[in-house]
């Protein structure tokens, strides 16, 4: 008796635990999904349809519409063209939005028109450009001076923005952006400013005041004059695009495409491998191997514009203040093969920092030579017969091979004399200290040269100034980069960038290493050619078969 | 029992105020969003900025009651990274997990605690088999079950979908991936708990009177072997339901300890704050329910409290 009403009231306790977790279950995929309008938990009601169109897409392929679906470690963190500044949200934002010009894929150094038709310099701080005809927003209105005149006020935060967005930080130059009737527009920089065009690759344009009710609305839907449209975007799992029939350059032969976050490195590989992606980017370069032997999958590998170096710290005393102690330490260690062994050569030697696609390679500039013997003389010279120690901060899990490579440093080092300690740190931590200026000896670092121009990381990480990455100090290279940055006249400029390489040589702020190789993996139906500038533009897809 | 709620709720508030401070404190202590935020060698000018715009540069006090404030009405803020509101953010993601954990915890309860029954009742080569499962069961580390897999049932025989979800497949390796550390401690807490209720006299008396094995085993000795399992059962699921990091990395599946570790990584003050707190309140109620629990399977605990 007693017993059965205890077993009652212990069922009917499982009864309402049950049906609490269910309640709370469908509360949650309720509230979920009202962020963006969207089903984002899984295989309710929206995975149906989402499960169907993925299977009849890759199923049938060619037949009806073409779709491709491309994986990235990172889901995009917003899709407001001008409050993001990572290549991975980049690679959508390019597919929605065009920019001004483009790198041309021949050479990094050239520029083509995207919404221009042609642009020249006016004078040194003038220029001038001639917007494209025929070219209409996603929303079918058309594209013209205004529009571009309203990316700059949303960018730089003028006109009816009070703030700068996140993006402005390429853009101090700009001095002022003025409407020339519907189809010129004059841009004027506040000096000489020899990276303009490489600015312009970097601005997404908006729709005039597209923003005027709902400046957060960028964030979610898109209006651009870009080749896709937005169809859906499910936070933390994919976006969904279409392409336009009327896009000014051609409808894109992709009919879909769909970007796919999946952040761990084996999953990627899997996918790819069982022909649920197509495209992946950041290949760990061990499994180079095994997806070459996949006849359903290719590895490209395209040189890129982040380059490697040891920055050491000039500028507080000690043996890294000398000349000579500096090129020893280039002199020490064999770049070549800690690429060609701890990379899987997957690297390629720079003699400083301009690998042969960027402005002002010169092939007669070679790198220092490994030679110890010559080290150890030039340590001598300096006072440091008996070495000395040093630390070098190497931030985790932001450059490929980054603890690799310093580690196969340590006994190259040791062979001279110089006791190279590591202290590992988390890539937050690494981004306090720089801008804290708290870097102790140096640091590994690799600068992502988006103009593919030495001025970048020349004005940023090598003249005298207080930026978290300057640790140098040289009068000549402070006069002769000022020069170069205020010479539009391209051969003039190249002949200074290369005097001032022969510099840095001379009297080395770094330990000079490589560019990085990236390494994409394809499956063998998409004909795509990866850039150096780790972009994705799938207009320029195709597939096969 | 009215009481013991009330009681238990007010801990909670406590708990939670005392939680939020803890977070609010921490993850200004590891560094600043802005450092990351910023492109490299940005100037000090363009820092500071930023510093405003993020309002961070109000003093630590007045940003953590102004964090108090908003969070009892629901607004956990912008997150920097993400730029949306960051409980909608939280929740779509919260949603995932809970999917996920549930189904892990209810496999590792389907299969764990008939097995352990199995283990402790019939004992010798059988305990000794589960023994052996559960051991090494235990000693996989779960990326490397999670891959695993993954080439198994998806790369090699190509039976089940291996990240996202395109359907409820694609559920199942997770589920099963996640499941294997909650039915490692189900079974083996309820073989020894019920080792420990076999030899009892009422279990002797039960099979005295002459009543079927089956009736001993489910109505005398689980039940009263019950509390510890549900224990740990309760410890589980909430660990689980704070979010499963490396399960849902590998897997790519959209949950809460993935987008933590994000948030964390690039110091997003707000997101890492709403999950701490929902994961806080997640444990908070999960202890509740498995006390509650006990007064139902335990009239003595009921007795005790009354005392």
């Amino acid at each position: 008796m007693h017993p059965r009403s205890v077993r009652i009231t212990r069922r009917s306790f499982l009864y309402g635990s049950a049906l609490t977790s269910i309640a709370a279950l469908s509360a949650c995929s309720g509230v979920g999904p009202t962020g963006d309008g969207n089903p984002t938990t899984p295989p309710t009601s929206g995975g149906g349809a989402t499960g169907g169109s993925g299977a009849s897409a890759s199923g049938s392929g060619a037949a009806t519409a073409v779709k491709v679906t491309v994986a990235q470690g990172v889901d995009p963190t917003t899709l407001d063209p001008m409050q993001q500044r990572e290549t991975t949200t980049e690679n959508v934002l390019i597919q929605l939005y065009d920019t001004l010009l483009t790198r041309s894929t021949e050479d990094g150094t050239k520029f083509d028109g995207v919404l221009v038709e042609n642009y020249k310099m006016v004078d040194d701080i003038t220029m001038s450009l001639t917007l494209k005809k025929d070219v209409t927003f996603s929303d079918g209105s058309a594209f013209t001076s205004a529009d571009v005149v309203y990316s700059f006020d949303y960018l730089l935060g003028r006109g009816e923005f009070s703030d700068p967005s996140i993006a402005a930080y390429q853009f101090g130059t700009i001095d002022k952006v003025v409407a020339d009737g519907d189809g010129e527009v004059t841009i004027t920089t506040k000096e000489p400013d020899p990276l303009l065009a490489g600015r312009l690759t970097q601005l997404f344009v908006i729709k005039d005041k597209s923003l005027a009710k709902d400046p957060k609305k960028l964030a979610s839907t898109a209006i651009g004059t870009g080749p896709y449209t937005l169809d859906r975007w499910d936070r933390n799992s994919q976006v969904v695009l279409t392409a336009r029939k009327d896009y000014h350059g051609g409808t894109p032969k992709v009919q879909n495409v769909v970007f796919r976050t999946i952040p761990d490195d084996a999953s990627r590989l899997a996918a790819l491998k069982t022909g649920d992606v197509d495209l992946i980017t950041n290949v760990p370069a061990d499994n180079i191997a095994e997806l070459k032997s996949n006849d359903k999958v290719r590895v490209v590998d395209v040189p890129s514009a982040r380059i490697a170096s040891v920055w050491l710290n000039t500028l507080d005393g000690g043996p890294l203040a000398k000349r000579d102690v500096r090129v020893a330490l280039n002199h020490a260690i064999d770049v070549d093969s800690i690429i060609k062994y701890v990379m899987s050569g997957y690297g390629k030697r720079v003699a400083t920092f301009v690998p042969e696609y960027f402005e002002g390679y010169d092939a007669s500039i070679k790198p220092i030579t490994f030679d110890p013997t010559a080290a150890r003389k030039l340590l001598a010279d300096a006072g440091y017969a008996d070495g000395f120690e040093m630390t070098l901060m190497v931030p985790q899990g932001r450059y490929p091979f980054a603890t690799e490579v310093v580690q196969a440093m340590i006994p190259y080092l040791k062979d001279v004399g110089v006791t190279l300690k590591m202290n590992v740190v988390e890539f937050g931590v690494f981004a306090s200290a720089t801008q804290a200026r708290k870097i102790g000896d140096g640091f590994y670092g690799a600068w992502g040269n988006s103009f593919f121009n030495p001025l970048d990381e020349l004005t940023v990480a090598v003249v005298s100034g207080d930026r978290g990455f300057s640790w140098y100090s040289n009068k000549e290279v402070d006069k002769l980069t000022a020069k170069a940055g205020e010479t539009i006249d391209a051969d003039q400029r190249v002949a200074i960038l290369q005097a001032i390489e022969r510099d840095l040589l001379d009297d080395p702020p770094f330990i000079f290493l490589f560019a990085y190789i990236d390494l994409y993996g394809l499956s063998s139906r998409l004909d795509f050619k990866p850039r150096s500038d780790e972009l994705l533009p799938m207009r320029d897809a195709t597939v096969t078969g | 029992m009215f009481r013991f709620l009330i009681s238990r709720l007010a801990q909670a508030v406590v708990v939670l105020i005392v939680l939020s401070a803890i977070i609010f404190i921490i993850s200004r202590l590891s560094g600043s969003p802005v450092d990351i935020m910023l492109p490299q060698g940005a100037t000090p000018a363009q820092r500071d900025a930023l510093i405003h715009r993020l309002q961070l540069d109000r003093p630590a006090w007045q940003q953590y009651l102004a964090f108090l404030k908003d969070a009892v009405r629901g607004d956990f803020g912008v997150s920097s990274r993400f730029h949306t509101d960051t409980l909608s953010l939280v929740l779509s993601r919260f949603g995932n997990t809970v999917l996920l954990a549930l189904s892990a915890i209810i496999i590792a309860i389907v299969v764990g605690v008939p097995l352990g029954t199995w283990a402790a009742i019939r004992g010798g080569r059988v305990d000794s088999y589960i023994s052996t499962i559960t051991a090494s069961a235990q000693a996989m580390p779960s990326f490397w079950l999670a891959i695993l897999l993954i080439l198994v049932f998806g790369v090699v025989w190509r039976l089940l979908p291996i990240s996202q979800f395109q359907s409820w497949s694609a559920l199942i390796l997770p589920a099963v991936s996640l499941s294997v550390l909650p039915f490692v401690t189900i079974t083996r807490v309820t073989r020894s708990s019920i080792l420990s209720v076999v030899p009892q006299h009422y279990i002797d008396t039960a099979y005295a009177k002459g009543l079927p094995g089956r009736v001993i085993v489910v109505k005398h000795i689980l039940r009263n072997a019950m509390i510890p399992i549900l224990t740990v059962t309760g410890l589980m699921l909430g660990s689980a339901l704070s979010g499963a990091v490396i399960t849902e990395t590998v897997f790519a599946w959209p949950g809460m300890g993935a987008l933590a570790v994000e948030a964390i990584q690039s110091r997003d003050y707000s997101v890492v704050q709403c999950i701490a707190m929902l994961a806080g309140l997640v444990i908070i109620v999960v202890n509740l329910l498995v006390d509650i629990s006990y007064r139902l399977l335990d009239p003595r605990t009921r007795i005790a409290a009354r005392e």
